[in-house]
């Protein structure tokens, strides 16, 4: 009994969360350079996309088709945004978190204070199944029920977070700014609706559904089919037919519940050196994890 | 304020069913040759708008699942 006790401290020591910390910090350094580019790259080519098809100079469908990728291009800088891993808690730097943040999100027609005090509160009480204000898309049944939910607008009723959260000052503050944002973009898509109806619609609102759905499916759902709640318990490692490369590398979503602060494009190579940590933590799927990740399209069939 | 912003949130799918929904359809109808007869064909797209988006605030979701 002692015996056992001593290995399983020893164990604990080995991959304390000090040591563990300490590695990921390595990791969390890096400007977000691709980040910065992706997010302002898909938001330019969404606006050009307007006087491109509006004077007849490609046609609707191309249009529809390269706002959609847009759409689902949309979301993760956003996301990094929401981290600060941007500014990286510089103070001077942190109108870029604000900028990239709401900019990117311009094409999933979303306010992004709402999304970074809901997604906040989405790592703080994850699997939670009252707290947690993504549970609904975490946590659907199947793929169809999610997309059915999004598409009927609950899987975005934040007023329930609100309520919820309704003495957290800094929460309610970040949502009122976004609420501003929410009725502008909707005055806007009204406005521009009556111009440009069909356009409107295929080139902004049918996208942004496309790009929410594909969002949730794989920033959402996937991550955490199946999990509990507890730190090193609430996200998995998962692997699928699809490369990594079209689903924004969401395999490997657990690292960033576990440290937020890994830039995006240096989580592989983070998980290769944390992998031991992983393991001995029991992280769902951890004893899955390739050696090498960097590179590595994760696909299983 | 907050009083203009909760009664704009409250008939928000309304507000989408006639603006929104009546522009498309509208807009499709135009498309659509054998529909160019059909008189008030405007004011008919935008009521439908304002219908489906009545029952679906009344229903509070859009869907019927």
């Amino acid at each position: 009994m002692v015996m056992g006790l001593k290995i399983r401290d020893a164990i604990s020591e080995e991959f304390s969360f000090e040591k563990e910390k300490a590695v990921a910090k390595k990791y969390a350094q890096r400007f977000q350079w691709e980040m910065i580019l992706i997010g302002i790259g898909q938001a330019c080519v969404w606006f050009s996309l307007w006087p491109l098809v509006i004077y007849e100079i490609i046609p609707l469908w191309v249009g529809f088709i390269i706002a959609s990728i847009c759409a689902c291009m949309a979301y993760l800088p956003s996301h990094e945004a929401q981290h600060g891993n941007y500014s990286r808690g510089n103070p001077k730097k942190r109108w870029l978190d604000s900028f990239v943040g709401n900019f990117t999100l311009v094409t999933l027609i979303y306010p992004y204070e709402i999304l970074r005090v809901t997604h906040m509160k989405h790592h703080a009480y994850t699997n939670h199944d009252d707290k947690d204000p993504d549970f609904l898309t975490s946590n659907a049944k199947s793929v169809v029920e999610l997309i059915l939910v999004s598409l009927n607008g609950a899987s975005t009723e934040y007023d329930k977070a609100k309520e919820i959260y309704s003495n957290d000052i800094a929460f309610q503050k970040g949502f009122e700014k976004g609420i501003k944002v929410a009725l502008a973009y909707r005055a806007i898509l009204m406005l521009l609706v009556f111009m440009f109806p069909l356009q409107t619609l295929l080139l902004w609102w049918i996208p942004a559904k496309i790009g929410t759905v594909y969002t949730q499916i794989f920033f959402s759902y996937y991550p955490h089919i199946g999990t509990e709640v507890g730190r090193y318990k609430d996200t998995r490692f998962w692997q699928h037919w699809m490369p990594r490369y079209l689903n924004h590398s969401m395999q490997l979503h657990f690292v960033h519940h576990l440290h937020p602060n890994i830039g995006h494009y240096d989580e592989p190579k983070a998980i290769e050196e944390l992998k031991p940590f992983l393991i001995a933590r029991g992280v769902p799927g951890a004893e899955e994890i390739p050696d090498r990740v960097t590179y590595n399209p994760l696909v299983k069939i | 304020m907050e009083k203009f912003l909760e009664t704009i949130l409250a008939y928000n799918k309304i507000g989408f069913g006639l603006i929104f929904i009546g522009s498309v359809l509208n807009a499709v109808s135009q498309e659509i040759v054998v529909l160019n007869e059909v008189p008030y064909l405007s004011s008919i797209s935008f009521l439908l708008g304002f219908v489906i988006g009545l029952v679906a605030h009344i229903r509070g979701k859009w869907l019927w699942v």
